[in-house]
């Protein structure tokens, strides 16, 4: 008679065999008493090592996941990139624009020009040719009526001419047109106000208004930026060039001046991951040791961000660093993936955590 | 197979996977330190066939760790005490935490394969689970499951008949 083998009476205890299978090892254990025993006994090690690995349960619930909230991502930070854009555009009209205004020694497209500021100032069309006869002087007036320019000359007419009723409510140049040079000298001399310029124009024309000059009225990051230049250390250029890094924007914590900026590699960063630096905004807390909100961005697609830190936004993980330090690692939905650390508890930690902008 | 989402595979096998690395290291806070790891590399592959992946990664990282945490150096120290267990009868916390200690001591001396199948037979996998996650043939499982239990049982029994000669 052969008999069952480990296999199929462990397989038989578990519940494993088909129905037919078990049918047929049911059936043998009637008949045969040295698979009965073998069976019990193994029936009764199964129960035993049951018994046994139950007995080692977890010492404390698991602790979840999220065990806290994350810090709320806030959208108020300074869109760099926009308002980088923004001002490209500007620049190129600007520039466009004084490109074509005549060269000194072209006085009627300037003439014109004017002129085409006040019609669309006054809104009469039909007062152009005194007006133009105004302004062109006594050697154009001189010319007979019936007698137009050879050439209407319309590179140095029209696009002045189109260009001045955009900015209609800009005043035109009293002397000389206005070089590339000049603008920036007149710039140098006269900053724009945060309601004038570029985007003020552009809301203008369109009618609408503009998110990011709303944004780039906030400031926040660019105010503490120019306190903590006015203060004297770090220098504005390290936090320029953090922001450079991060990508056009940072994170700081509301209400602190931080003192310092620094660029670690990952290996010296406390949970960075390998092959990303890391930028580190110092702080100061009231005995003055260090507080540090360590960060960089991340791709929400980077594999390697994902396998590395494992966070998902709405996570935190709280812990001990080697050096007694306490902090707080989460990412927000901005792509930052930060780290606050500092000799600090944990409730602290949340708090300021809560105030990262 | 759709892959399932990974906030669904947590809610699902979070507490298994903590309580099986658990078994295996001893230590919970690294059991969740490790779970989570699991679960992040979840994220980035997403697997077809999640229960028997997501233990096995965990069995696979619980080898390698040992040598992950010196390359990367930054082994965290996850704060303890958060959830005070509730509180028992000094006796009766000692006779379990004896018993613990002797179980761990058992798994401990079995060669890690049987371990495996024995705790995540625990887990409540199946023998078809159990080969995917460790690589067994199916056909192999049980004959590995008795012996497995056999060696738990007989390596627990040793554990106790020292502990009654050294008091």
């Amino acid at each position: 008679m052969l008999h069952l083998d480990d296999g199929v009476i462990a397989e038989l205890i578990d519940g494993e065999l088909d129905e037919a299978a078990r049918a047929a090892a049911t059936a043998h254990l009637a008949a045969c008493a040295e698979c009965r025993a073998r069976h019990a006994e193994t029936l009764a090690y199964s129960g035993e090592s049951d018994r046994l690995i139950a007995a080692v349960g977890l010492p404390r619930p698991v602790r979840p996941f999220r065990s806290t909230p994350a810090p709320a991502p806030l959208p108020r930070r300074i869109p760099w990139r926009t308002l980088g854009w923004a001002a490209s555009i500007v620049m190129a009209t600007g520039i466009g624009y004084y490109a074509g205004v005549p060269r000194p020694g072209s006085p009627s497209g300037v003439a014109d020009a004017r002129v085409s500021a006040n019609q669309q100032a006054t809104g009469t069309e039909a007062s152009r040719p005194s007006l133009a006869a105004e302004t062109e002087g006594p050697a154009r007036r001189n010319l007979p009526a019936q007698e137009p320019p050879a050439t209407p000359a319309p590179t140095e007419t029209e696009m002045p001419r189109q260009v001045a009723a955009k900015h209609a409510n800009q005043p035109a140049p009293a002397q000389a047109p206005l070089t590339t040079d000049a603008l920036l000298e007149r710039d140098r001399q006269q900053p724009p106000s945060p309601q004038a310029g570029a985007i003020t124009s552009a809301q203008d024309r369109s009618g609408r208004r503009d998110e990011s000059s709303e944004l780039k009225q906030e400031a926040l990051p660019g105010d503490k930026m120019l306190g903590l230049a006015a203060a004297g250390a770090p220098p504005a250029g390290s936090m320029e060039e953090a922001v450079t890094r991060l990508g056009g924007s940072i994170r700081l914590i509301d209400g602190m001046a931080p003192v310092a900026v620094r660029f670690i590699a990952s290996s010296a960063a406390p949970g960075a991951d390998a092959g990303a630096e890391t930028v580190r905004v110092v702080y100061l807390d009231p005995p003055a040791r260090e507080l540090w909100l360590d960060q960089r961005r991340i791709d929400t697609g980077d594999e390697q961000a994902g396998r590395a830190d494992g966070l998902l936004v709405g996570d935190t993980i709280t812990a001990m660093l080697a050096d007694g330090r306490r902090s707080l690692r989460w990412r927000d939905a901005g792509g930052f993936q930060l780290l606050l650390s500092g000799f600090l508890g944990a409730d602290s930690l949340q708090v300021l955590a809560r105030r990262v902008r | 197979m759709p892959a399932t989402p990974v906030e669904q595979l947590f809610e699902q096998y979070y507490e298994s996977l903590v309580r099986m690395l658990y078994r295996r290291t001893g230590d919970q806070d690294h059991a969740e330190d490790l779970a989570q790891e699991v679960f992040s590399r979840a994220l980035v592959t997403p697997p077809d066939n999640p229960r028997p992946w997501l233990f096995a990664v965990a069995l696979n990282l619980v080898r390698d760790e040992g040598r992950r945490a010196v390359r990367q150096g930054r082994r965290l120290q996850l704060l303890k005490g958060e959830m005070p267990a509730a509180s028992e009868p000094a006796d009766e916390h000692y006779q379990r935490d004896a018993d613990t200690r002797a179980v761990r001591a058992a798994l401990g001396e079995m060669r890690d394969l049987d371990r495996e199948v024995l705790l995540l037979k625990a887990e409540g996998f199946d023998y078809d689970e159990i080969a995917a996650a460790t690589g067994l043939a199916r056909s192999a499982v049980g004959t590995t499951l008795t012996r497995a239990r056999k060696r738990l049982v007989e390596g627990y029994r040793e554990q106790e008949k020292d502990r009654h000669v050294a008091s």
